[in-house]
């Protein structure tokens, strides 16, 4: 076994963890909520870049702005039709309507593009890398460095900038953040957005890695789970190391146990850690 | 001063769940007035404050309208009003508490305002107003004293360019040294020109900074009038002794 190939592979999938996670981090820090179609956004997503360049004829990178553009208005058109379940914080429907949500994702999906598998060949995905003993694509190289830009960015504008600051206002208190002259209603609207643009953004780099299904999405949705609750629910440092402790773990247990066992596993890793640090590895509102 | 109020509102009724919670006919604030409302517990002087903006921690129905220099503003919702010149500091929670008091300070409004009578305080303004805060400037919200929190919520206030303020219970949880302090603060800054509507439980504190002192008990106006009248006003004790039925 070679343990710098699994290393490898678990920065990989961990930085991949943690791009798909990031939409519902921000979701979760910012405005309380949570998304249960996120996996079918991110299936979306993908499917969108596939389409872009296989039938669009579209370059990869023209086919990457088209799906986040495409994921802007599935998250904005989702939270216009929640937003009243919004102000009133009621997780239950808003868990039953994003459920909802998923579900029709996934069959208007599978009706525009067919229920076959495909696979979502990109220039990068295509070309190998060999080190010795050691594989990767340029694929696994723009997923770290796309991850890596993307959270130091979004670091960035939530604790440097004014549209971060309001953000983090709403976060904490949305009533007095009305009193600031905030439109509370437009912040949620814009976290909706940038879920939608973040995931879409995760699937174009990830979803080369593996066929894609339009009956995918709830694995996705459990790593993201995963993620957010490890990392502390709001926190983007947080979900960055969650995500790539999680994939370094998924590599390893893999390796050394099974592959068929990571998730279950990572599952009963959550569960010690909610036990001992019920807020998660780190617990900061307002998505920092 | 002149009597054009800056802040009327007729026919205010608020609701919860049916029941009547405020019935004011008329209430207003001129240019540069301190007025002060007082009242017993449950008279009806946070949902008085709550209503003129619009904004709510539950959810009461509201009818009346709320006029702003002559506009109507009653549709808007509190954010509009508070771009407006409307600005309320809430009782309770003032200021954000993961949040330095600088960017507490820090302004959530692009541009100044441009409406008469408007001033915006400058972040250095504030705090040659108040020290302490230059002081605590890199403190996170959550460190300060109660009432550091009350000049952070004012300074807050100032920064977003207040037409009327309205202020509710700023002595809550205040020494009595500190009650003095902050209402003089309020005061002061009439005198340079802002309009201020100030509901306050300590009415022995209030009546020595305001100009008008408004009666409320159960939603309704009991007696107003000016300070120097109200000071003496058997109906105030009375009110707040439960004695007047």
């Amino acid at each position: 076994m070679n343990l710098t190939q699994q290393l490898i592979n678990g920065i990989v999938l961990g930085h991949a963890y943690a791009l798909i996670a990031i939409g519902w981090t921000v979701l979760l820090g910012v405005a309380r909520l949570v998304n249960f179609g996120h996996g079918q956004m991110y299936m979306l997503g993908a499917f969108v870049t596939w389409y872009g360049i296989s039938r669009l004829g579209l370059p990869y990178i023209l086919a990457i702005p088209l799906a986040m553009l495409i994921g802007v208005v599935v998250g904005y058109i989702m939270q216009r039709v929640l937003l009243q379940l919004t102000l009133k914080q009621d997780l239950v429907s808003i868990m039953i309507v994003t459920l909802g949500f998923g579900y029709v994702l996934h069959g208007a999906a599978a009706l525009f593009f067919g229920s076959t598998g495909q696979i979502l060949s990109t220039p990068l995905s295509m070309q190998d890398i060999y080190w010795g003993d050691l594989w990767f694509t340029y694929q696994d190289i723009a997923i770290v460095v796309v991850t890596i830009l993307f959270f130091a960015a979004l670091k960035y504008i939530i604790d440097r900038t004014r549209l971060g600051r309001l953000a983090r206002m709403v976060a904490e208190d949305p009533q007095l953040a009305e009193l600031a002259g905030i439109n509370v209603k437009r912040v949620y609207l814009g976290v909706f957005a940038f879920e939608g643009a973040a995931v879409a953004l995760a699937a174009a780099l990830v979803a080369p890695r593996t066929p894609i299904l339009t009956s995918m999405g709830f694995e996705e949705v459990i790593i993201t789970f995963v993620v957010v609750v490890l990392g502390g629910i709001g926190s983007v440092l947080g979900s960055y190391l969650a995500g790539l402790a999680l994939g370094l773990f998924v590599a390893f247990f893999g390796a050394f146990v099974s592959p068929a066992y990571a998730m279950a596993a990572a599952f009963a890793v959550l569960i010690a850690v909610l036990v001992i640090r019920p807020g998660g590895l780190a617990v900061s509102p307002g998505g920092r | 001063m002149s009597t054009r109020p800056v802040l009327e509102a007729t026919d205010l009724k608020v609701a919860y769940g049916g029941n009547l919670a405020l019935d004011l006919p008329c209430i207003a604030v001129r240019e540069r007035e301190l007025v002060g409302v007082v009242g017993a517990n449950g008279a009806g002087k946070s949902t008085l404050v709550n209503s003129l903006l619009g904004w709510s921690r539950g959810s009461p129905k509201v009818s009346g309208k709320v006029l702003l220099d002559g506009r109507d503003v009653s549709a808007l919702p509190p954010h509009e009003r508070v771009k407006a010149g409307l600005l309320l500091i809430p009782e309770g929670k003032l200021v954000f508490t993961q949040m330095s008091v600088e960017e507490n300070l820090a302004s959530t409004m692009d541009g100044a305002p441009t409406d008469q009578g408007r001033r915006r305080y400058s972040t250095d303004e504030v705090y040659s107003l108040f020290p302490r805060l230059y002081e605590r400037r890199h403190h996170l919200g959550s460190q300060l004293s109660g009432g550091e929190r009350q000049m952070l919520g004012i300074a807050r206030a100032l920064r977003l360019g207040p037409r009327a303020l309205l202020l509710d219970e700023p002595s809550i949880g205040l020494a009595p040294r500190l009650v003095s302090t902050v209402l003089e603060t309020v005061r002061s800054l009439v005198d340079s020109g802002l309009t201020v509507l100030l509901v306050e439980q300590n009415v022995h504190a209030a009546i020595e900074v305001v100009d008008r002192l408004v009666l409320l008990e159960r939603g309704r106006i009991l007696a107003e009038g000016p300070a120097s009248e109200m000071r003496d006003d058997p109906r105030i004790a009375e009110a707040y002794l439960g004695a007047h039925v």
